[in-house]
């Protein structure tokens, strides 16, 4: 007898995620290049609470002294491969929970930028909160696509009814 | 005969059989996924709940903390040390600027001038007290437009003490200044106070200039519908920790760091201003610290081209 296993992971949800991954690709892209490039400002207020060069010019801005808008730009690369369509087809447990932990690591440091952003810096920066809701939406899609995802059997048809009728007779 | 209708129905019989059985194990195996999705789906679900409760949480408390530590510095007339500096400081054109302090830097623009209701062009700053960006950058402002004209009532002040971008910086003060010129005319509207408290007025021009070339970011200048600085103008930095007469001490010194980044940002400014009344004075747009910044600056709008 010959078997498949699959995830039985939704149809959306390798489309959805890359999509929102492009986009938090293109949002970390341009504040790295706003970073490195003194020529390039970032287009944001500076009005009360918003303030985005606040924000991307100061101490927390670089964690181990990498710049954040440097690791937000690896993160969204490094999670390209998890969202594959032959990923989320894929049964493996060590893909479905390495892309759910993959996803819980981002919400954890986006939670420690809003910390420094809302209590040390006390400003925010419009373009690093579409980062943060890009991670949180991924975070969610992949979170609610992996819970509906049960892994499956396919058996062949012919010898799945023959098997079951066996059993049957027995 | 007999013996073929027997089998007949003994292979109806159990082919039903089966196929009851094959049908309950299919409906076991679903009612089984069924259940199991419906308990992942109430983890995910907690789990996405508690995910964002922390998050508001944390903006909460980020908010609530911000409430109780507002501080606003009074605003008072400059001191005659301060006015002295920044006439001292006008003349200082004959030295090549040290550009690398610079950031902004100004923009090139490519739309309608910007002129006042005399016809002059028109310099036009919009800032705002709390804000550290405009503290460092109304002090170059005034050293250059002090070159093309004479203020009267500056002020001086610190933006906010609350502003990690830099707090208490020392800083002049528009709200009350006058400016005359023959050559340009200077609009300078603090548009909030040191509680970020709205305190000025723009006209419709002025706030569809704010938005869609300055992005509605403090500080923004015009200079003349040619030039758009948005931003400080060198690093917040550089001004932390002195008093208003400490910056005028070394507006003149050129070896240290606040003369030689307000005097580049001054030069800079200059530029700019020459740009839009056609190089008037000459004595001033000619010297060889402008002619050097509007070299900067044209390679500035080449670059952006």
């Amino acid at each position: 007898m010959s078997s498949t296993r699959q995830s039985g992971a939704p149809v959306w949800a390798a489309p959805a995620c890359l999509v929102l991954t492009a986009i938090g690709i293109g949002i970390a892209t341009y504040l790295t290049i706003a970073h490195y490039d003194t020529h390039v400002s970032l287009v944001c207020s500076a009005k009360g609470a918003i303030d985005c060069e606040a924000v991307t010019t100061s101490a927390q801005s670089k964690v181990f002294g990498i710049p954040v808008a440097v690791l937000g730009l690896a993160y969204f690369v490094g999670m390209i491969p998890w969202h594959l369509p032959i990923a989320w087809r894929s049964a493996d447990p060590r893909i479905r929970f390495g892309r759910l932990i993959y996803g819980l690591s981002g919400i954890g440091f986006v939670c420690y930028l809003v910390y420094a952003e809302a209590v040390i810096i006390k400003k925010i920066c419009l373009w690093c909160t579409g980062v943060h809701i890009v991670t949180l939406l991924i975070f969610v899609v992949t979170v609610f696509a992996t819970a509906l995802a049960i892994p499956t059997d396919v058996v062949d048809d012919d010898e799945a009814d023959d098997d079951e009728l066996e059993e049957a007779e027995n | 005969m007999a013996d073929g209708r027997d089998d007949k129905g003994r292979t109806s019989t159990k082919y039903a059989a089966k196929k009851a059985a094959t049908e309950r194990i299919a409906a076991q195996r679903a009612a089984q996924q069924r259940a199991d999705r419906k308990r992942n789906l109430l983890y995910a679900g907690g789990g996405v709940v508690l995910v964002i409760v922390v998050i508001g949480g944390i903006v909460l408390a980020g908010l609530s903390s911000k409430k109780s530590t507002s501080t606003v510095h009074p605003v008072l007339p400059a001191s005659s040390t301060v006015t002295n500096a920044i006439t001292a400081a006008v003349p200082l054109t004959s030295t090549t600027p040290n550009l690398s302090t610079v950031t902004g830097p100004p923009k090139a623009l490519t739309g309608a001038a910007l002129t006042s209701t005399s016809g002059k062009p028109e310099v036009l700053y919009i800032g705002a007290e709390y804000c550290p960006y405009c503290g460092v950058t109304r002090w170059p402002l005034a050293v250059a437009l002090s070159r093309f004209g004479t203020f009267s009532n500056l002020e001086t002040t610190y933006s906010a003490a609350n502003d990690s971008a830099g707090p208490n910086t020392p800083t002049l003060d528009f709200r009350h200044a006058n400016y005359k010129s023959d050559y340009v005319d200077f609009t300078g509207i603090e548009y909030e106070d040191g509680a970020q408290k709205v305190i000025g007025t723009l006209t419709t021009e002025q706030n569809s200039l704010f938005n869609s070339v300055g992005g509605g970011a403090f500080p923004f200048i015009d200079f003349g519908g040619k030039w758009a600085q948005s931003g400080a103008s060198y690093a917040t930095a550089t001004l932390a920790g002195l008093t208003p007469e400490a910056v005028a001490g070394q507006l003149t010194d050129a070896s240290s760091k606040v003369g030689s980044s307000v005097q580049a940002s001054a030069d800079v400014f200059t530029a700019a201003i020459c740009s839009m009344d056609g190089g008037k004075p000459a004595s001033v747009c000619t010297s060889t610290g402008v002619v050097t910044a509007t070299t900067a600056l044209a390679s500035l709008a080449t670059a952006s081209k």
